[in-house]
């Protein structure tokens, strides 16, 4: 933001000067702090303003934005130590165009602000963890002279070079928002739909003017709660009321005008991906001819040449300007051996295709992402490109980035989402990611188990497929095998951290469509007591919900990465002439999308048996069912406290 | 430390020149036979060769250090491959980054040499995360990877480490430190590292060198410090003999320059602005020197902030208008303050044990790198950039160990620094507690309990804790309650809690107390007839070191600690207790006629109430590896006791 448009111009500027002049002259910081702690008691600090203006211009390039931030915020408390730093974020792709901020820091005895201004602005790039390099990059300052009472000023400007970049408006922050709000400013041939998101009904003002060509929409919260975080909650675009713009170029000029947002959006997608769609390199026909060797099917191909992606190119990310929207071609990723999601996905459809299979790519959102198209027809709703393949059956999802995938399924990441499938240059195909029943990601554990002293020994063997079987399997492929027992054990605790998993084997690690087995011996020390003639002992081991107790009152759905059900059996072999005195009764709790069972036995031969069947049946469970959630939970817990008790004979 | 070198290394250079010949004329080699062994490890990757080039040189008016690192590794699988395939070089205190070259070759010989365009590197204002980054192609299962890299720095002449022992083992290693001959360079080497050899071919240059074959990997383990305990060696600049200097980077150097930046000479506006400062934190209310310290402490503690080193941040008249400063300027503020208000005090300077063992023997920079403040006449220290510790407490780090302190020397009228090698204690037990007192009512057919429980914190038990709790919302109260106490209060038909003491200004003086009211069937269970109370869990969740692998490491906490129990349960009328033997434990170790480390829990019926007792003490930070089973032990009888249930039978 330029120093004219900031002090004269901008209409959210002009209203912080009047604001920032109505609390010089009509409250002291005094009666400024008491009213808002008065206002909201225990908070340590509150949004006064939150405000984005985004101006949609007509370039020669074609339609660029102006993103303009102006946040106010009062500080109620300050903690010892607590660093008052923020920063802003911004990218090659998005670059920053001017940033200040300053400090009202109340003068003591003085019944006045000094205004402080931030001097330093440290820009650094961003290091992503998932992403190798690209252009992000960060400002970061300090503001100066924070007391409680002081309010810390922040103005901005971004800038989209091209305007179907720009993204919306947040609401709601960590602290409570006393006004926040969202300015859009364009021509009348351009029109800017702004969806709103998890916006209560009638929480919104919205008002339009038109003046001298320029329409200017408003959009109003007034006391916007503080989000909360939560443990399992999603990414909070799930919940945070905000909304997202959709721009169209209604100009005569465009020939694109006419089309359906979606359209457009996929029309410019393509044009990204049309020039790097070669499939006709000799590597590529070489690797693809030996890869499916011995396959006779189509299917058998498909599952080879996928197979020989997830294994030999490694996800490496280069996004930085427009790698992060066009993929590198087949043959440069085949070569390098890594490449993002994009490229990975190129790789995979080129092989396919040499082999003569029906395959595209496709954009979808990752589970981060809540939107779908309809709902979004905008770059916001994806940032995943992966491949279908289209045969008589129907449509297979295939994720070169998720590499123990089993084929057949998408990764856990995108199931449930919509997917873009490009066809060609005028057609798409608008898919959705099946999401993999909770049965066919199953965990079947076994343990034999006998009593030595005090401790309860024997040998086990966990069958596990689908995404429990991913799962398990890259954990594995990753640690040295001394590390197994820690992995295992900390996946699968049997009763209680005295449980020792040891002696693992593996097989089934090559095969992603095979069951993982793992084999193993186990120890849980001093678990069996001894008293008075009998023996009491825990039988019923896996508690695979334990920490799944959530705050009844959250506001924020439960996610977890793919519903299962989890068989453990424990069979307990007695010694000679020991007999069962009490078996806990058998107990069941089922909901629609979760539910338990356990029931007890013994046989004639001595061996008694205790077997639970755990349904987790949601990858997203809505806050409203959180109750009926832990009342299952609760009740598994308590029941974990029952003892087989064993005769012991004289 | 670097912070505090700007004493001008002018007097050192001679010449402007580049590198020395033993990095200009470095040849990477060919990549090396994979040996058998490697071939035939269980770990995903092995480093076949890692030469570092330590190159002391003056370049034009200042002296200036190449660095020169190779490193080949042998990906053995696709983990390996996973694990090394892309590399991130930190590069924040580089001034360039000379070359760099990095190839890779697969097993049937095809060598891939990445391109320049293939190294990013990220840029970063203040150099604080910069990195040099790259991605190796054409990895299979069986390469190898080699780069070599020569970055230009400052030099590090007072005092600097290299690691010889890492995480992976390495089978051939060299480290070679060259400089001009007339700077000497002293070094030592640490658990079991070679002492440095001499390559006397250029007698223009001291050329030290250090070499290995097949260095284990030495992996971390469970309360240990493995960064202290691998090889290593540590060297600095000793004297010059051709300009008489000696002892160039010792204590005594050390403790002037830390004086002289510590104490500095104030304009008579920073002289204003103190005396302001002094007066709003109303130290002249004290009733004595420990109450005008913590008055102080709180004070500095509620009001300022750190930030970044970087323009203003050491400046003290504009530290007290922006209320931040950098950790260089918050210890001048003490400082300054302290001799201000006329408190005896001493500057300690000393390092993070876990990281490196303060050598009172070999003096140089490289430990000094953590500063407190010691207080004579209270026999107590103060750290004055922790924010959530108070007087009495530094980092548990930071103790136990030696240090450098620096006290005040008046010399007629001038002010100067007297420094002196000396041990840091840690603080005992006793004053870092984690107690608990709970009384339990089971109800009329001991399926479920009234618990009164209250949780007495103090010491580092209240870090993080005492000076936030007030801070926070009453959601956020809510989460650290449940994070505290969910052990109870989860699963609990009604409960109540509250907090004593929650209070910055307290910590240090008066425990944090959280008590919680609950009625709970979750600690209650059946066996047929009989009735089970999971005693054990009123302790909430405890460490515990099952894992039984072969210990390579001594031991090493940050603190010691005190956890005593006095537990109540009240047994209902027509139900008797028959295990109650199960509850008595004792694992302690003695030495030298003091108890170390005890886990004691006795037990007696008092009427229809069962009273526990439990004394749990860890009176070492630091432990041979010999006395970690015994550690182990203890550790584990907490956890064991964890989960003991009492079995009732009906009278």
């Amino acid at each position: 933001m330029t120093l004219r448009f900031s002090k004269i111009l901008r209409p959210s500027a002009l209203l912080t000067t009047l604001i920032i002049t109505g609390i010089a002259v009509a409250q002291t910081p005094d009666e400024m702090l008491a009213r808002y702690r008065s206002a909201h008691h225990d908070e340590s600090s509150v949004y006064l303003q939150k405000n984005t203006t985004i101006t949609i211009r007509r370039a020669a390039t074609g339609l660029v934005a102006d993103r303009s931030v102006e946040e106010e915020r009062i500080t109620l408390k300050t903690l010892a130590g607590q660093t008052q730093d923020d920063a802003v974020y911004y990218s090659g792709m998005v670059p920053l165009k001017s940033i200040a901020a300053y400090t009202l820091s109340p003068v003591k005895d003085k019944d006045k602000y000094k205004k402080l201004e931030v001097s330093r602005f440290t820009h650094k790039d961003e290091q992503d963890q998932k992403i190798f390099h690209d252009d992000s990059r960060s400002v970061d300052f300090l503001y100066p002279g924070v007391l409680p009472g002081a309010i810390t000023h922040l103005d901005y400007d971004v800038s989209y070079p091209d305007a179907r970049f720009v993204s919306g408006h947040f609401f709601a922050t960590g602290v409570p928002v006393e006004k926040s709000t969202l300015t859009v400013v364009h021509d009348k041939d351009v029109a800017v739909d702004v969806r709103s998101f998890h916006i209560p009904e009638g929480a919104m003002t919205t008002t339009t003017t038109d003046k001298h060509g320029k329409v200017t929409d408003t959009y109003t919260m007034h006391n916007v709660p503080a989000l909360q975080s939560a443990p399992d909650a999603p990414d909070f675009r799930y919940y945070a009321p905000h909304v997202q713009l959709v721009v169209r170029d209604l100009s005569t000029t465009n020939a694109l005008a006419g089309q359906s947002d979606l359209m457009r959006l996929y029309r410019w997608y393509y044009s990204n991906i049309a020039s790097v769609s070669a499939t006709d390199d000799p590597e590529l026909t070489a690797i693809a001819k030996e890869a499916v060797k011995g396959a006779t099917t189509d299917d058998e191909k498909a599952r080879k040449l996928y197979a020989w992606v997830q294994s030999n190119i490694k996800y490496v990310a280069v996004e930085d300007g427009m790698n992060g929207f066009i993929p590198f071609p087949a043959a440069k990723v085949c070569s390098s051996r890594y490449g993002d999601c994009k490229g990975m996905a190129n790789l995979l459809r080129a092989l396919l295709v040499n082999e003569g299979l029906n395959a595209h790519v496709a954009w979808t959102g990752s589970r981060e992402l809540p939107y779908s198209y309809d709902d979004l027809p905008s770059t916001a709703t994806d940032d995943h490109m992966i491949v279908v393949l289209c045969n008589d059956t129907g449509h297979i999802f295939l994720d070169a980035t998720s590499d123990q995938c089993p084929y057949g399924m998408p990764s856990f990441y995108i199931q449930g989402k919509e997917v873009l499938m490009s066809v060609d240059s005028d057609h798409f195909e608008l898919l959705r990611a099946p999401i993999i029943p909770a049965a066919d990601n199953a965990i079947f554990d076994t343990v034999h188990v006998h009593v030595e002293g005090s401790d309860l020994v024997g040998t086990g063997t966990m069958h596990l497929s689908g995404m429990a079987r991913a799962n398990m399997a890259t954990a594995l492929n990753w640690l040295p095998k001394d590390k197994w027992n820690d992995q295992l054990r900390s996946e699968h605790m049997k009763f209680n951290n005295r449980y020792q998993p040891d002696s693992i084997t593996v097989t089934g690690q090559e095969d992603r469509n095979a069951e993982l087995v793992m084999h193993y011996q186990l120890r849980i020390p001093g678990v069996v007591t001894t008293t008075g003639g009998e023996r009491f002992l825990p039988l019923d081991l896996e508690f695979p919900w334990r920490d799944e107790h959530y705050q009844a009152d959250r506001k924020e759905p439960v996610e977890r990465m793919f519903g299962t059900v989890e068989h453990y059996v424990t069979i307990l072999d007695t010694a000679p002439g020991v007999t069962v005195s009490h078996l806990p009764a058998a107990t069941e709790k089922y909901d629609p999308l979760f539910g338990y069972s356990c029931t007890y036995a013994s046989t004639p031969a001595g061996q008694v048996s205790c077997s639970t069947v755990y349904t987790t049946g949601y990858i997203l469970l809505p806050a409203d069912r959180v109750a009926d959630w832990n009342k299952v939970v609760d009740a598994r817990e308590h029941e974990l406290n029952r003892s087989v008790v064993l005769n012991i004979a004289p | 430390m670097k912070s505090f070198l700007f004493a001008s290394l002018l007097l050192l250079t001679t010449a402007a020149s580049a590198q020395h010949a033993v990095i200009t004329n470095y040849d990477r080699g060919d990549f090396p036979a994979v040996p058998d062994s490697v071939k035939a490890t269980t770990e995903h990757a092995v480093v076949l060769r890692r030469n570092i080039i330590v190159d002391h040189f003056s370049d034009g008016n200042n002296m200036t250090q190449y660095l020169l690192m190779q490193v080949t590794t042998y990906l053995k699988d696709n983990a390996g491959i996973d694990q090394n395939n892309t590399v991130q070089i930190g590069v924040d205190d580089v001034d360039d980054v000379v070359s760099v070259k990095a190839r890779s070759i697969s097993p049937d010989g095809k060598v891939t040499e990445l391109t320049p365009d293939a190294f990013k590197k990220s840029k970063d204002d203040d150099k604080q995360e910069s990195y040099l980054s790259f991605a190796y192609e054409g990895l299979v299962p069986g390469s190898m990877i080699d780069y070599v890299c020569v970055l230009k720095e400052d030099p590090q002449l007072r005092g600097n480490r290299r690691m010889l022992q890492f995480s992976t083992p390495i089978v051939q290693e060299r480290i070679d430190l060259v400089g001009p001959a007339r700077l000497v360079m002293a070094t030592k080497s640490y658990n079991g590292a070679p002492e440095a050899r001499t390559d006397s071919s250029d007698e223009t240059l001291q050329h030290l060198y250090w070499e290995l074959r097949n260095v284990p990997a030495l992996k971390d383990e469970p309360s240990s410090a493995p960064e202290a305990e691998r090889m290593q060696v540590v060297y600095a600049l000793d004297r010059i003999p051709d300009m008489n200097i000696k002892d160039y980077s010792g204590y005594v150097a050390a403790t002037k320059i830390y004086h002289d930046v510590l104490y500095p000479v104030l304009s008579s506006k920073a002289k204003k602005e103190m005396k302001g400062l002094l007066k709003d934190a109303k130290v002249s209310a004290a009733h004595d020197e420990e109450d005008k310290v913590r008055i102080l402490e709180n004070y500095i503690k509620g009001h300022f902030t750190l930030r970044p080193a970087g323009p203003g941040a050491r400046d003290l008249e504009q530290i007290a208008k922006d209320r931040t400063s950098d950790k260089v300027g918050m210890d001048m503020l003490y400082c300054t303050l302290l001799t201000e208000m006329g408190v005896e005090h001493q500057v300690v300077v000393t390092c993070d044990r876990t990281s490196a063992q303060f050598d009172p023997d070999f003096g140089n920079f490289y430990f000094l790198q953590d500063v407190q403040l010691y207080f004579p006449g209270l026999k107590k220290y103060l750290a004055p950039t922790d924010f959530d510790l108070r007087l009495g407490w530094i980092p548990g780090v930071n103790t136990d160990c030696y240090g450098l302190f620096i006290r005040n020397y008046d010399l007629g009228g001038t002010v100067t620094g007297v420094g002196k090698v000396q041990s840091i204690p840690a603080v005992p037990d006793s004053l870092n507690a984690d107690d608990s007192y709970a009384q339990v009512v089971l109800n009329d057919d001991a399926t479920s309990a009234t618990i009164v429980a209250e949780n007495r914190l103090s010491g580092y038990f209240t870090s993080g804790l005492q000076s936030y709790y007030s801070f926070l919302n009453d959601d956020q109260r809510k989460k650290l309650h449940e994070a505290l106490l969910g052990y109870l209060i989860d699963n609990s038909t009604s409960d109540s809690v509250s907090v004593v003491n929650g209070d910055g200004a307290l910590q240090g003086i008066k425990p944090l107390i959280l008590r919680a009211n609950v009625v709970t069937s979750k600690l209650s269970g059946t066996a047929g007839d009989k009735r089970l109370f999971n005693i054990g869990e009123l302790l909430g969740p405890q460490t515990e070191m099952y894992t039984d692998k072969e210990r390579k490491l001594p031991v090493s906490e940050d603190y010691e600690r005190q956890f005593h129990r006095e537990l109540q349960v009240v047994i209902p009328k027509g139900w008797m207790l028959v295990n109650g033997a199960d509850l008595a434990m004792d694992q302690h170790l003695d030495m030298d006629g003091e108890r170390i480390l005890q886990f004691i829990s006795t037990w007696r019926m008092d009427g229809d109430t069962l009273k526990v007792n439990i004394n749990e003490n860890y009176r070492r930070c630091q432990l041979p590896v010999a006395q970690y089973e015994a550690y182990r032990k203890t550790v584990n009888s907490a956890a064991d006791w964890n989960k003991l249930k009492l079995v009732l039978v009906k009278d």
